[in-house]
């Protein structure tokens, strides 16, 4: 009878540890920043959309199929790099010399390897850039021609750089620079002046992904053209590990999406890991907390995107709104823009 | 009269007396002076942290034997590439710089992205641009030049293997010996501010634009009045990886860790389970202060109103 009952908990325990094991989520987002329902025509909203339903699609694939956290990232990031709808890879917003300049970093919850490369100008998809230079370098960032050089050593898609021009983004450059040059020099450097509501999206429309995989693994990437009209080889918080992309199984992957100058002052990614590991705190309080009050306390704005070990999902901002989404091992999705 | 605190570093590394010549010996405790004369003249007569951190970090940068400035390491194409970054912890503003050249005091043109623009990280030929508009000081090529360093790099020139400097031995001694050079300036004002900054030509033959930990706010500099200033050296991918310097901040703000026992944590326990090599050194807001390091040595100075002032090298 004991043995009985003993084998009885086995049975129970591997079933239900193995139904355990195959949770597995991924969430993605593709940018934050003045996106009003108002402002957006059906048929643009309908892309958005297909788009963010096509990335989360790409990354469940694999989780389903057992791949890892780190692979989902990445081939999620890849359709939204490749979209563009989106401010990185085709469709990345212009600097002020005319270029696409694109940052991206990936990480991996598990063993705490990074990859980031910022300013880059020929590599089609960032983000396999980053996971190349985790993978097959000792380093960690990288930049510019040298880190382009490193991709294309490495196998990656180089482009010519005419490849990332969209119709759209250019005219978003123009108006960006009427506007500035409507404006004193000195004015230029008033942030109230980036908060403007016709302002759109001129410096958001990162992309970025989570996922926590069947084996608890965790991982986070983000990938972004940075500001529109940006000069001096302006480098925003995506690729700083710690500050747009953080992973660490034993808390949280989080990637964000905002006025990067101050997601890098608050070292946002890796604070909402701490305040979870050091001080308690769960996913969704240490990333309200962070988002909704520390951000905006700062003068900056935002929201990010995150998961922790047990498939909670947290994804906040203090914008008008956000392109993100989320789906589930059980199949269930979900795709939003706008607040609630 | 509130407490005030200058501590700097100039790299850690293997670092051994029995390598190190008197004369050579002589030449870094005196530039250590002269960087702790220099920054704690501005604590002294009641300047700012910021100012004291950048007053020290600019006569090492101003010296050959630093790789930071004008004695920066070459990159596998023979040129320097520099990086900086400096933090106030007083209101949260940063500023940093990646991969520029020819600017004399890299420390200073990471000052001027921090107060005069809108932005935080500037990279590449686009930071030497905002220089050149700021009026920040250029120099030649020749004035980075340095026998020394030119040696060092063409030793290993033709060869794939890094260093991270203070070495000029052939190349089995440079790998077996992994060595550092950043350098680093913390301080606490007499106001009760505290401020970090540091300074990189990063590794000798380091290629594809590779940044290390000393521009990313964060992992190699990281400053708030809540909790601590920290300058970072070492292997700067760890360093990243851990985001060390603001690592050290949450253990004392989350956990109350006294900054000593938080750098301890950080340094010889999370970043040796990691494999990263290398030193840190980091001031509190009550003048506290520490200089940790899991290496043979570290080049550091501390000099405080209580009348300390004392520089080192070996452990």
């Amino acid at each position: 009878m004991k043995l009985y009952f003993v084998l009885i908990i086995t049975v129970c325990t591997v079933f239900f540890s193995k139904a355990q094991q195959r949770q597995f989520t991924l969430v993605i987002h593709g940018g934050a920043g003045t996106i009003l329902k108002s402002n957006m025509s059906a048929e643009k909203e309908a892309a958005y959309r297909a788009a963010l339903e096509k990335s989360l699609k790409a990354g469940y694939k694999i989780l389903e199929n057992g791949g890892k956290a780190i692979d989902a990232v990445e081939a999620a990031i890849m359709v939204l790099e490749d979209d563009p709808h989106f401010n990185a890879g085709k469709g990345a917003v212009f600097t002020n010399e005319g270029k696409n300049e694109m940052d991206a970093a990936i990480m991996d919850g598990n063993t705490l390897k990074a990859g980031a490369v910022a300013s880059v100008t020929t590599i089609k998809n960032p983000i396999t850039a980053a996971r190349a230079i985790m993978d097959r370098s000792e380093h960690v960032l990288m930049v510019g021609k040298g880190a382009e050089k490193f991709a294309a050593l490495q196998g990656c898609t180089i482009v010519d750089p005419t490849y990332f021009f969209t119709k759209e983004r250019w005219e978003d450059l123009l108006k960006a620079k009427h506007e500035d040059s409507l404006k004193q020099n000195k004015l230029l450097y008033q942030p109230s002046l980036l908060k403007q509501p016709d302002n759109h999206d001129y410096k958001y429309g990162t992309v970025g992904a989570v996922a926590l995989d069947s084996y608890g693994n965790l991982a986070a990437g983000t990938s972004t053209g940075g500001m529109t009209n940006k000069k001096y080889g302006r480098v925003g918080d995506s690729p700083i590990i710690g500050a747009g992309t953080y992973a660490n199984n034993a808390t949280c992957a989080i990637s964000g999406t905002g006025w990067g100058e101050y997601f890098i002052r608050l070292v946002m990614a890796k604070s909402i890991s701490d305040r979870m590991e050091l001080a308690g705190m769960s996913l969704q309080d240490a990333a309200n907390e962070m988002i909704m009050k520390k951000l905006p306390a700062l003068g900056g704005d935002g929201g990010l995107i995150g998961i922790d070990k047990k498939g909670n999902i947290a994804m906040p901002f203090c914008t008008e709104g956000m392109y993100r989404g989320y789906i589930k091992s059980n199949g269930e999705m979900q795709i939003e823009i706008y607040k609630e | 009269m509130s407490h005030f605190t200058l501590v700097i570093h100039g790299g850690a590394g293997t670092i051994l007396k029995e390598d190190m010549t008197l004369e050579l010996e002589q030449a870094y405790l005196q530039v250590l002076q002269s960087s702790l004369n220099a920054g704690y003249g501005v604590l002294e007569q009641g300047g700012s942290a910021i100012n004291a951190v950048k007053a020290a970090i600019v006569v090492m940068e101003d010296n050959v034997l630093f790789n930071a400035g004008r004695g920066a390491v070459f990159t596998k194409k023979g040129v320097q590439e520099m990086d900086a970054a400096i933090m106030d912890g007083n209101n949260l503003k940063a500023g940093a710089v990646a991969g520029v050249r020819n600017v004399r005091n890299p420390i200073v043109l990471a000052m001027e992205v921090m107060n005069n623009s809108n932005h935080v990280f500037l990279s590449g030929k686009g930071a030497n641009d905002f220089a050149i508009k700021q009026g920040v000081k250029l120099e030649p090529d020749e004035y980075f030049y340095s026998q020394f360093r030119y040696d060092q790099w063409k030793a290993i020139r033709d060869s794939d293997n890094y260093s991270l400097d203070h070495t000029n031995h052939h190349l089995e001694e440079l790998m077996r010996d992994k060595k550092f050079g950043t350098v680093g300036a913390v301080a606490c004002d007499m106001h009760g501010n505290i401020a970090a900054a540091t300074s990189t030509g990063g590794m000798t033959n380091k290629k594809y634009g590779r940044i290390g930990d000393s521009p990313v706010i964060g992992s190699g500099t990281y400053a708030n009045n809540k909790t601590c200033a920290i300058s970072c050296t070492g292997h700067g991918e760890m360093f990243i990886r851990a985001v060390a310097a603001y690592d050290v901040s949450c253990l004392m703000e989350y956990k109350g860790l006294s900054l000593h026992t938080a750098m301890q944590t950080v340094v010889n326990d999370k970043l040796i389970k990691m494999g990263g090599e290398g030193g840190m050194i980091g001031v509190d807001a009550n003048g506290n202060y520490a200089m940790v390091i899991n290496s043979e040595g570290m080049y550091r100075g501390v000099k405080n109103s209580e009348g300390l002032n004392e520089v080192l090298i070996y452990k």
